[in-house]
């Protein structure tokens, strides 16, 4: 009997491998992934196939959460502290896709979901741990307040006013965490833009909609919803790492 | 199909190539600049004033005079980044002209001046290449663009 299952288990794991291959060469070969994704009739076929994409990628950008959580939270035996890390990633990456699809409709770009979801997830999802290894000096600076305010026993406001002061230092200031936080955000500006032109341009070709319409939908949808989504997204993590710290 | 129709499939891989991604990417920041201005710039001073706790006159105007000098300026990049998704070649070259000028002012003239030596020096430089960068593609675009309304 164990004969037939080693070999089950060799599958199942070469399967689950198999998936960071194809998201590491989708990640390569986007445009190519995209095409042939809205290709697919079936749409449960679809779905399937932008899930593939999606998991892999969400894994690694959990795996990378972690080590930067970890040394601030409360090491690995508690689970409710990574739990609410994953549920707020989670909550970032339901939200932006919501604010598209929403931003798409608002401008009457009729767009199936099983569609905007495979655009998002190739042009998007697919470079979570490139944006998330991006994020790392920012979120640095944050914890690090966080860590000295919990040390020295302040509030929620006192907290809220060392952040903004110590945010203003680092910033001036010329050591790692200003330089590379001022440098990351820059690159985080030129990756949502690159993304964004993606995504903008493969709805118009899809959906035969005119170019300006499909970009002021996704500038629209950057503008507005990005901004609060990344302000609660912080918020929140601030609040678990404070939290469990 | 007619064999002049081309498929989404095909006019996608004319579309997505490096020059006109490049391109529509500088557009993209360029409309979000837009939004910026119209939208948030207003609302951030409003609520600035508002955590200042000014009077209501006073923010009103405050607020009045930031949008007054905040609405063309979108507008006018707005007018733009459409442009530049059309692949229009006068607006690609204005946009370039403007965003090179907004780059220099930014991220270089700073450098220079005695008062603003010390702060956010990195941030404003990597914002000031990417800017140029940005104006840089725009022109290449401008170019280009003659080209481009010939396919």
């Amino acid at each position: 009997m164990s004969d037939e299952v080693i070999p089950e288990h060799q599958k199942s794991l070469e399967q689950f491998l198999n998936l960071f291959v194809d998201w590491f060469f989708a990640a390569i070969h986007p445009i190519e992934t995209c095409r042939s994704i809205l290709s697919i009739t079936d749409e449960r076929e679809k779905n399937r196939a932008t899930l593939k994409l999606v998991v892999p990628a969400f894994l690694v950008s959990v795996v990378l959460d972690l080590a930067l959580y970890q040394p601030y939270g409360p090491g690995l035996s508690s689970k409710e502290f990574y739990l609410s890390c994953f549920a707020c990633l989670t909550f970032a990456l339901i939200a932006c896709g919501f604010a598209i699809r929403l931003s798409l409709k608002l401008y009457g770009v009729k767009a199936a979901l099983a569609d905007i979801m495979a655009i998002y997830a190739t042009f998007v999802i697919s470079y979570l741990p490139l944006v998330t290894i991006l994020s790392y000096p920012s979120y640095l600076r944050l914890f690090s307040g966080l860590s000295s305010a919990k040390r020295q026993g302040f509030d929620v406001g006192q907290t809220v006013a060392l952040l903004l002061n110590q945010g203003e230092t680092i910033a001036k200031s010329n050591n790692f965490i200003g330089m590379s936080s001022g440098l990351s955000s820059c690159f985080l500006l030129a990756i949502t833009c690159i993304c964004s032109a993606f995504m903008a341009s493969t709805v118009a070709e899809r959906f035969s909609v005119s170019r300006v319409k499909s970009f002021s939908a996704f500038a629209f949808a950057t503008m507005f919803s990005l901004p609060p989504i990344l302000v609660l997204q912080g918020f929140i993590s601030a609040f678990i790492v404070f939290r469990f710290m | 199909m007619g064999s002049g129709a081309k498929s989404w499939r095909d006019r996608m891989s004319d579309r997505l190539t490096p020059i006109n991604v490049a391109v529509d990417s500088v557009s993209f920041l360029v409309a979000t600049v837009a939004w910026a201005f119209l939208v948030w710039c207003p609302i951030l001073v409003a609520f600035a004033l508002f955590y200042l706790r000014r009077t209501l006159v006073t923010s009103a105007m405050a607020v009045l005079l930031v949008t007054a000098f905040c609405l063309p300026l979108g507008l006018l990049l707005r007018w733009l980044a459409h442009g530049m998704i059309e692949r229009k070649r006068t607006r690609l070259g204005l946009s370039a002209i403007v965003l090179g000028l907004w780059g220099i002012l930014y991220g270089f003239v700073p450098l220079f001046s005695q008062r603003h030596l010390e702060p956010r020096l990195f941030e404003q430089l990597g914002m000031g290449i990417l800017l140029l960068c940005s104006a840089a593609i725009a022109a290449v675009g401008s170019i280009k663009s003659a080209r481009w309304s010939d396919e």
